[in-house]
């Protein structure tokens, strides 16, 4: 049986440490082996207590869209973290990502990232966060465009 | 007597003629006069009922004449209040009929306007739908195209990201 003091610490730094850290890590990360990928994470858990280096062991493998949804389902065992999803038009670059992480982490605490590229939203980007959307892409412009248009069509 | 005899007139003649011309004035009054004046006054009572029963005979028909001009005054007049009124049902009949043919005629009227206003507002939304969907098409194949450039592409998500970094929500 866990205590809860562990299970706070583990959420805390899977909802933290972790979540910045596979969202902000380069995707050399991803393609590397397992145990490249696992040395990667124990010099993340470096001092941190056994159960936090346990948990690392199941983010050694995987892509990153298998390895986010990992995390989600692993905070989620050990808290109630909400989900918050990024969609871009195309891959966020280094230096972006790392600006949307720190700033998701610290306006939304609790929440795990999941960064997705979709290339139907034509350009821009747009996130979810329970139920609350935040949308600038084209895709998004066009349907609020459209949607304006058929308003205005419809009062006249 | 002599000088009646002078005369050439005889007493006993006299007599004679005196007698007979009695028995024939008893004989004529007893058998001919009597029953004539008898029957002269039968005739003529008869006469006098019949002409009464005449008069009133007369005097019935003018009393029946006149009943009957009333009744059929009064049936004239019963007849021409029927009429007034049949007229007058007939008018109104004729209002109503009139009243509802009006109504029937709005009611189609208003019917057809609104099938008309449904026609063309369905009319307008299908021309509204098809341009929306011709502009959504033109826009898409525009970003579609724009999508190919990756530069454009990058440069749009980090206006993006600019944006909503600047927003309270981030």
């Amino acid at each position: 049986m866990i205590s809860q003091q562990v299970r706070d610490e583990i959420f805390t730094f899977l909802v933290e440490d972790l979540n910045t850290f596979i969202n902000t890590v380069d995707d050399v990360f991803y393609t590397s082996s397992s145990s490249q990928r696992q040395a990667a994470l124990d010099q993340l858990t470096e001092k941190q207590p056994i159960s936090i280096k346990l948990c690392t062991k199941l983010f050694a493998n995987g892509r990153y869209a298998e390895v986010s949804m990992r995390l989600y389902r692993l905070a989620k065992a050990f808290g109630k973290p909400k989900l918050l999803i990024a969609q871009s038009a195309s891959a966020l670059p280094a230096d972006i990502r790392k600006d949307f992480v720190k700033a998701a982490i610290t306006q939304y605490p609790g929440a795990i990232i999941q960064l997705r590229v979709s290339p139907e939203l034509f350009g821009g980007m747009r996130l979810f966060l329970d139920g609350t959307l935040l949308d600038e892409t084209w895709n998004g412009t066009l349907r609020q465009l459209m949607h304006s248009i058929q308003q205005r069509l419809y009062v006249s | 007597m002599e000088a009646l005899q002078k005369l050439g007139i005889d007493g006993a003649s006299i007599l004679f003629y005196l007698v007979n011309y009695g028995l024939l004035f008893f004989i004529l009054n007893k058998y001919v006069i009597r029953p004539l004046t008898k029957k002269m006054d039968e005739r003529s009572s008869h006469i006098r009922n019949n002409l009464q029963e005449a008069e009133q005979l007369r005097i019935d028909f003018q009393a029946e004449m006149a009943r009957k001009a009333s009744e059929a005054a009064e049936r004239d007049q019963q007849i021409t209040a029927e009429l007034v009124a049949m007229r007058e049902n007939a008018e109104q009949q004729a209002q109503r009929m009139m009243k509802e043919a009006e109504r029937q005629r709005e009611q189609l009227l208003a019917k057809t306007n609104a099938d008309i206003t449904a026609m063309k507002d369905r009319l307008l939304s299908d021309i509204e739908q098809d341009l929306l969907s011709r502009i959504e098409r033109i826009v898409t194949q525009v970003l579609d195209e724009a999508r190919s450039d990756e530069k454009t592409v990058k440069a749009s998500v980090k206006t993006a990201w600019d944006r909503l970094k600047s927003s309270s929500r981030l």
